[in-house]
């Protein structure tokens, strides 16, 4: 059951923001932003990181999948199909142990230094590999910037500990207040 | 009473704040479009209204002719040569005449030097072109185009090194400098074009984007 837990959205909110995170990878994948070295990117890892915070892995590879339906873009030698995925299934992953932010950022992290490592041993020009890489980072500082703000709204946090803790804290700055106001039952 | 947890607002806000810019910064950044004006590249023609500015002055030619017998032996034919200036450019004729057997390979390194004057008051690319012909029969041996760099007030110098070979010794050689126009040459013309943001602010900090 845990593990059910882990893997798939347990409660309302968490499904709500997966279906929003995936409606997004959808609607995003289809735009198209050119950059410098013919560096394409389009935004559907917004919807992907959302997805992967609040849905946990299995969901976040689904919504990569999703996103990468319209998207014939490449990362370096890499098809959309097998990054998109694989950057929602380690975001999700991530997000049950650290925040959604930091887990959105560590997931391209390392999706990004397996790119910049295996692309070294290939003919991609150095600097066509530097703005794709850097243009992909800024992009998954956005995504991830969503994830937390969603995950935070809808209260949707896939993070046990820190919801966990949260809700300790609140529950003590009530136990306070009634303390120090005992008309209020 | 303690179903949701407390929100930060004022660290949301930031996020919110964060997020935002770098979706704005991300999409601006891409699209939208202002008019970058593309220098020319490739050998570029001096412009029209320099021609009449810029001539060339002091040619002068060094030849060294050299005999490739049937034995293979490489041997250095005693010639000295003179210029002459003409209208149509510069004549180097040998002085002497020499008596060669049945070879008919011969080598003339030739050594061209040669000053352009202007007086061009802007920084401005100009191509030049040197022909080396026969000045007898009027075949053109070779030719080598040059992309310079016109300073004003500086006087342009350079040297070219020419390796041609003739059938037969003590060959006149004629060497025309000349600024070919636009329609000689192959290079793309300077252009405005419409450059996303970024590239147009990577073009003001010196790094030309692919």
């Amino acid at each position: 059951m845990k593990l059910l837990r882990i893997l798939f959205p347990s409660t309302r909110r968490q499904i709500l923001a997966s279906l929003i995170g995936l409606a997004l990878a959808y609607i995003l994948s289809s735009t198209k932003l050119t950059y410098p070295y013919r560096v394409e990117v389009n935004l559907s890892q917004i919807g992907i990181f959302i997805a992967a915070c609040s849905g946990g892995p299995a969901v976040g590879a689904v919504a990569g999948l999703i996103g990468s339906i319209q998207n014939h873009l490449t990362f370096a030698n890499y098809d959309a199909a097998i990054i998109l995925p694989l950057l929602g299934l380690i975001a999700g992953a991530l997000s049950t142990r650290i925040k959604p932010l930091y887990s959105a950022i560590i997931a391209w992290l390392i999706i990004g230094l397996a790119i910049y490592i295996t692309a070294q041993s290939d003919s991609i020009i150095a600097t066509q590999l530097y703005w794709i890489l850097t243009v992909n980072t800024y992009l998954a500082l956005a995504g991830a910037l969503s994830a937390e703000l969603v995950t935070t709204y809808l209260g949707s946090i896939k993070h046990e500990k820190s919801e966990k803790a949260k809700l300790n804290q609140q529950a003590s700055e009530d136990h306070q207040i009634q303390r120090s106001n005992p008309t209020i039952h | 009473m303690a179903s949701t947890p407390k929100i930060n607002r004022m660290q949301v806000y930031l996020k919110l704040l964060s997020f935002l810019t770098i979706l704005f910064l991300l999409i601006a950044l891409t699209q939208i479009k202002l008019p970058q004006k593309a220098l020319a590249t490739g050998f570029v023609p001096l412009p029209e209204e320099y021609r009449n500015a810029v001539s060339v002055e002091s040619v002068n030619g060094a030849v060294q002719a050299l005999l490739n017998d049937e034995h293979g032996d490489v041997e250095q034919l005693k010639t000295e040569y003179e210029e002459v200036k003409t209208t149509e450019g510069t004549i180097l004729r040998p002085s002497a005449v020499n008596t060669i057997g049945c070879s008919t390979d011969f080598v003339n390194n030739l050594k061209i030097n040669f000053t352009i004057t202007h007086t061009i008051l802007e920084p401005v690319k100009g191509t030049v072109k040197i022909e080396i012909s026969n000045y007898q029969t009027g075949f053109v041996y070779d030719t080598k185009i040059l992309l310079l760099d016109f300073v004003p007030r500086q006087p342009i110098t350079k040297v070219i090194k020419f390796s041609i070979i003739t059938p037969q010794p003590d060959t006149e050689f004629l060497i025309r400098i000349t600024f070919p126009t636009a329609d000689e040459l192959a290079y793309t013309k300077p252009e405005t074009k419409q450059v996303s943001l970024l590239e147009y602010l990577l073009y003001q900090i010196g790094i030309t984007p692919h």
